[in-house]
């Protein structure tokens, strides 16, 4: 690699490097002890974490106030104006067409500032193999346009997803309006039964996004941009998603002395989860799993996994007996 | 102890991808600009 004198002299410079550093985590502590974001906060603290109408209540109040994180914004500008090796003490979130920073990144609420520039969407639109999608993300958001590029945005609604949601080929989205949005403008989106696309955009839009997952939909959906028809379903939960991967790779090592902790995750609230970890639980021990199958064909809320369970109990289980009382260890996992 | 090849049993007609799988070919919708933190792609 061939380096800049700068670039090369910062390198060889361990005090600049450090002045840097300090740089950056000084600005950090003072960014979230400032008053619009420890005000945040605060405000957020006193929320339950299952109430999204008070978690978007608090987020649309402090996206309306944009000015109070001018201050931070233009620190963050002279710093970075001052020392080309100064990078903002925020997590970055990018995609082919968004750059942005998180500035809050906390259970309740994610809340985002982003730019989206017309060049990548066009490049995305030009890239593209096959018809697009209009993805439905199942969360409550808040978008504030503090630059609107002027962008024609298209709003789109579809069925809410809900607990008992299933992949009806249906289902379909419809376009309910079209607007050119201007400097300013706010609107809510919940992603469980609204979204919308950017169809055109002439210059920079530069954004506010706050999103909560609270009294998330269970799947987030997308629908095929050409036939409005159902095109698919992703998890809008990551420790559900996480649980998935832990118990395949807990039946792919083979510890069967994690049954208990197994069977404890066939109590998500989510149908998709429940019937995955159930999969792995007969490929591990089918005798274990066996009261469980048997409980969840009679009773598991959603018709799919009760259907599969009887599946699989008419195709594995003609006169097998429980055997829940096998377990002796208890898996440390 | 029973073993059941976990390619045998049955799979739910609605099928979800894993946490962050959108096929992400939407252009520039609540999807593209929406903060999504991956896991993995399923």
């Amino acid at each position: 690699m061939i380096i800049g004198d700068e670039l090369g002299c910062w390198l060889g410079d361990e005090t600049a490097q450090l002045a840097t550093k300090s740089a950056i985590e000084a600005f950090g502590k003072q960014f979230r002890a400032a008053g619009p974001m420890a005000n945040l906060a605060g405000r957020l603290a006193s929320v339950e974490p299952d109430d999204s109408n008070g978690i978007m209540k608090v987020a649309s109040e402090f996206v309306e106030r944009p000015d109070l994180i001018d201050t931070a914004m233009i620190d963050m500008l002279r710093a970075a104006a001052a020392d080309p090796f100064y990078r903002p003490p925020l997590r970055r979130v990018h995609s082919q067409v968004h750059l942005g920073l998180l500035l809050l990144d906390s259970p309740k609420l994610s809340i985002l500032l982003a730019v989206m520039t017309p060049d990548a969407l066009a490049a995305k639109r030009r890239s593209r193999a096959g018809s697009a999608s209009i993805t439905f993300g199942g969360q409550c958001n808040i978008f504030k346009f503090l630059k609107a590029g002027e962008a024609v945005i298209s709003f789109w609604e579809a069925p809410a997803i809900e607990a008992g949601f299933t992949a009806d080929s249906s289902r379909c989205c419809r376009k309910i309006g079209q607007k050119r949005i201007v400097d300013g403008d706010t609107f809510s989106i919940d992603g469980s039964r609204q979204s919308f696309v950017v169809e055109h955009a002439v210059s920079d839009l530069v954004y506010i996004q706050a999103v909560t997952p609270a009294g998330a939909a269970p799947v987030s959906v997308e629908y095929d941009a050409d036939t409005l028809s159902f095109a698919g379903a992703s998890s809008t939960d990551e420790i559900g998603s996480r649980v998935q991967m832990m118990v395949s790779l807990l039946r792919l090592l083979d510890r069967r002395d994690a049954a208990p902790l197994i069977r404890e995750c066939l109590a998500s609230p989510h149908f998709y989860v429940r019937w995955h970890v159930m999969r792995e639980f007969l490929a591990l021990d089918a005798e274990l799993a066996l009261p469980s199958l048997r409980k969840m064909a009679e009773s598991d809320p959603h018709p799919e996994v009760r259907d599969a369970a009887k599946q699989t109990l008419a195709a594995f289980f003609s006169d097998e007996q429980d055997a829940s009382d096998r377990e002796d260890h208890l898996c440390r996992a | 102890m029973k073993k059941i090849d976990i390619r045998k049993l049955p799979e739910l007609k609605t099928s979800v991808g894993i946490h962050g799988s959108i096929k992400q070919k939407e252009v520039g919708g609540a999807g593209c600009m929406g903060v999504i933190f991956m896991v993995a792609i399923a």
